[in-house]
């Protein structure tokens, strides 16, 4: 089970104690603690009918960790369960998944929480899992580089599907319960894990959903945070360049033997995982900002490298993204089946949505990399230079343990520029709302020059040829009927003027035809008040000629614009379109 | 030139401007721009800032310019006495105290400090008292385990600081002390409600005294730190952290250090 995905059924946290439970085999309880510090769990199964509060009552009142996914055991490891040992797996040498998995679990405790006490607060009519996957869901789809969804908008949305949850008695809680699972989402908690074989206790801050500034500051937006991401796809795994590629590489599997509906799963996976890889690259990014000064040449190099290699990655991301869509397409136009055709369409818009998150990315990343050149070699700035300071063991426990008379005028250094400013003791002078320091240190350290906003041309992907339609008509055929219907003025019959097409070919007859066709139409024709519309109606007489026969349209053109009356055009029972003219034209015919 | 002049002071009363932000009104996001790319105007509107006591923190395009008073001696400085009225002598370290327990709490670690794009950090009052607290017990078992123990004197200046916070009432039962400045949790709530208002911080949650921190709070907790390096006449950070990691050494070694 180590690093594979953590099928849990249900999530829950016991004391410290490692409980085992022999007889039925497989039920196994792990302390929270175990899990943190990584220890791979052995698989266990949970015996049908199984209930978790079985568990809950032998542990201590806390949520019990049950993983309910069957799995076999090795040999080895019957052996020794057979002595009745827990069987853990030897804690692995250095995990560097280790962090990332103890936050996945911790994280989503919160959530349980609000389910489970959904009772004190008289919510038991909510599915709270329901909305809290719901939110992070939200957030998720609007995250870009540099935005995202507003709480209001937020809570609102996440309002009005709680409503949609339950009847019309409980529909007044819906915003409450919307508030209450944002802040939950958001609410920052601490867990305690053991990191390493260094056994130092560490404090890990983490939360599902994290507040951001937007660019011009004013406002404050949500993104969500790894482990929210992982826990809607249900993984642990974090190499996410690799699941990409995978998931690509499935996504043509399986549609090369036209299994387009299982191909939507790992579209989605994909999907995810863009999003994901946004923050991987604003992390990596927002490290060559830190540190590049304290970097020898190597590092550098290194930071350079992998610039590069995510900027190649996001490249052929976009070129199979490309090449599938192009290859959906193409077995869209030709799929006979509905059902074909839905998934198709689905899998296109998906596979775009990664596409357009991997171009904006690609953008970033070119901008971040010319950044980073300058950067090197900017001059060195008071603030910059002040990083890696760690305020509570390099400021404050020496400051506590100092007399006070020769450690005040330290504090009152500090404390005195946190005060902002203002003209004497008006606080008014100082903005309410700051702008956001998004990209205060790099542009410090920026030379003060015209910056090239679009950073380096991206290389678009090679189009196939467009293939152009043949003109249906000549152009002499084309300027004939022209003349012909530019000299209808009052209305003609069209038997009339097919009649005077005879000599001129079929092709003229047709064209004349279709023209007068379209003419019956005439809010499908971008007009503008003045110009001259070519009208035609039924009137009930038909005709026949040779080669044509049908309604003999009376043909004429429109030269009378008068005041629109509302549905006036609803009798002829045609669709309403758009148009440049303000007005609706009424036809005198 | 007096064109210029204009500029700069529209520039500059652009910059005072409470709740305006240069994406929002195109001459200021003119102005912002000719700052950034014309290095003659940028001296002079600097040059002029200066001469008013204020500096520019940072400048961008869709935020506009950013400012604060420069070190010593701005008619636009905050002082601790505007923070706190009826402020004592003897009081100025807790009062300074509780923003360095702020910005703890908040920025726990460097990279938190550091991280200028990252998600925004909550502190409630509670979780402000209990880091002192726990700082100050830690401490008080250092010391006590070395046999540190200095006797308390008279002067109540000359002693540590952590056994002034121990000292320091927590808070009491009654919601009228919440903002009584002689509890811990009062000043607190005070500080950080000081800090909500000048645009540091957004009031999350009022019955748990929650708050977010706003990224212009990290830019002035930077600033505060590079603050120390400059009053202590350091000549980089990493001096000036082992400045005050020395005073807190044992009283009798580093009174001989500062009679050296």
């Amino acid at each position: 089970m180590t690093g594979s995905e953590v099928n849990a059924s249900l999530f829950f946290f016991v004391d410290d104690t490692l409980r085992w439970d022999r007889p039925s085999l497989g039920r196994f309880v792990v302390s929270r603690s175990a899990v943190l510090e990584g220890w791979s769990v052995a698989a266990v199964s949970v015996a049908d009918g199984e209930k978790p509060h079985d568990v809950r009552t032998a542990a201590e009142g806390l949520p019990a960790l049950i993983l309910g996914h069957e799995s076999s055991w090795a040999d080895a490891d019957r052996a020794s369960i057979e002595s009745s040992r827990p069987v853990v797996a030897p804690r692995e040498a250095h995990d560097p998944t280790r962090s990332l998995r103890a936050k996945a679990l911790a994280c989503t405790a919160p959530v349980h929480d609000l389910q489970r006490n959904r009772g004190l607060r008289q919510w038991d009519a909510f599915d709270l899992y329901d909305l809290a996957l719901v939110a992070i869901d939200l957030v998720v789809d609007k995250m870009a580089v540099a935005s995202g969804i507003g709480t209001e908008e937020l809570v609102s949305e996440l309002a009005r599907r709680a409503r949609e949850q339950v009847d019309e008695t409980a529909r007044d809680k819906a915003r409450e319960v919307a508030v209450g699972v944002v802040e939950a989402l958001v609410r920052q908690s601490e867990i305690e894990y053991t990191a390493e074989a260094a056994d130092v206790r560490r404090q890990m801050r983490f939360a599902l959903l994290t507040e951001h500034e937007s660019e011009d500051g004013s406002s404050v937006y949500l993104r969500a945070t790894n482990e929210a991401i992982n826990v809607l796809i249900g993984a642990l795994n974090v190499d996410i360049e690799s699941a990409q590629v995978a998931a690509e590489a499935q996504i043509e599997h399986l549609l090369n033997r036209q299994r387009l509906a299982e191909a939507t799963v790992p579209a989605m996976h994909a999907r995810m995982r863009s999003i994901q890889y946004i923050d991987e690259v604003r992390r990596v990014i927002a490290e060559t900002k830190r540190d590049v000064r304290r970097w020898d040449e190597d590092e550098r190099e290194s930071v350079r490298r992998r610039l590069e290699e995510i900027r190649e990655h996001l490249q052929s991301r976009i070129d199979t993204e490309y090449k599938i869509v192009g290859s959906i397409q193409e077995k869209r136009d030709f799929a006979e089946r509905e059902d074909l055709r839905a998934h198709a369409a689905q899998l296109v818009e998906t596979l775009n949505d990664c596409f357009n998150r991997h171009r904006d990315l690609h953008r970033y990343v070119l901008d971040a990399a010319d950044t980073y050149v300058r950067e090197r070699n900017r001059q060195t700035n008071r603030l910059a230079s002040i990083d890696g300071v760690d305020l509570t063991d390099d400021l404050l426990l020496p400051a506590l343990a100092a007399s006070i008379e020769r450690v005040e005028p330290v504090l009152v250094s500090f404390a005195e520029p946190l005060l902002g400013m203002g003209p004497g003791s008006s606080l008014r002078a100082w903005p309410w709302r700051q702008p956001s320091f998004g990209d205060f240190l790099c542009d410090l350290l920026r030379d003060a020059q015209t910056h090239d906003e679009l950073g380096e041309p991206i290389e678009d992907p090679e189009f196939a040829e467009v293939a152009t339609d043949p003109l249906a008509f000549d152009e002499a055929t084309i300027a004939l009927v022209a003349r012909i219907l530019g000299e209808v003025d009052a209305p003609r019959r069209i038997s009339d003027l097919l009649r005077e097409l005879h000599e001129s070919g079929f092709a003229a007859e047709d064209l004349l035809r279709i023209q007068a066709l379209l003419a019956t139409a005439p809010e499908l024709s971008p007009a503008a008040p003045g110009d001259r519309l070519l009208v035609a109606a039924a009137d009930g007489v038909t005709f026949e000629d040779g080669a044509f026969a049908g309604d003999d349209l009376l043909v004429a053109a429109a030269t009378k614009i008068v005041e629109q009356q509302p549905g006036s055009l609803a009798v002829t029972g045609m669709p309403q379109l758009r148009r440049p003219v303000g007005k609706m034209v009424l036809f005198d015919v | 030139m007096s064109d210029m002049a204009t500029a700069v002071g529209q520039l500059i009363g652009f910059s005072l401007q409470p709740k305006l932000a240069a994406a929002r009104n195109e001459e200021y996001r003119e102005l912002v721009a000719r700052y950034r790319n014309d290095s003659e105007f940028q001296d002079a509107v600097v040059g002029t800032l200066s001469g008013m006591g204020l500096e520019v923190l940072t400048s961008h395009p869709l935020q506009g310019l950013v400012l604060a008073a420069s070190a010593h001696g701005s008619p636009f400085r905050f002082r601790l006495g505007d923070f706190s009225a009826n402020m004592k002598t003897e009081d100025r370290h807790r009062y300074a105290l509780v923003f360095l327990a702020i910005a703890a709490a908040s920025y726990p670690r460097a990279e938190a400090l550091d991280d200028e794009n990252g998600p925004l950090q909550q502190v409630s009052v509670s979780e402000v008292v209990r880091l002192l607290n726990q700082l100050a017990a830690r401490v008080a078992e250092d010391r006590a385990a070395e046999h540190d123990d200095d006797p308390l004197k008279d002067k109540p200046l000359s002693r540590r600081l952590y056994q002034a916070v121990q000292s320091w009432p927590d808070t009491t039962q009654t919601k009228d002390d919440r903002h009584n400045s002689r509890l811990k949790s009062g000043m607190v709530s005070r500080a950080l409600r000081w800090l909500a208002e000048n645009g540091c911080a957004d009031e999350v949650d009022t019955h748990a005294r929650l708050y977010r921190m706003r990224g212009r709070f990290r830019v002035l907790v930077k600033d505060a730190t590079a603050a120390i390096m400059d009053d202590l006449g350091a000549a980089s950070i990493g001096e000036a952290l082992a400045m005050v990691r020395s005073m807190a050494e044992k009283e009798s070694e580093s009174a001989g250090l500062a009679k050296g």
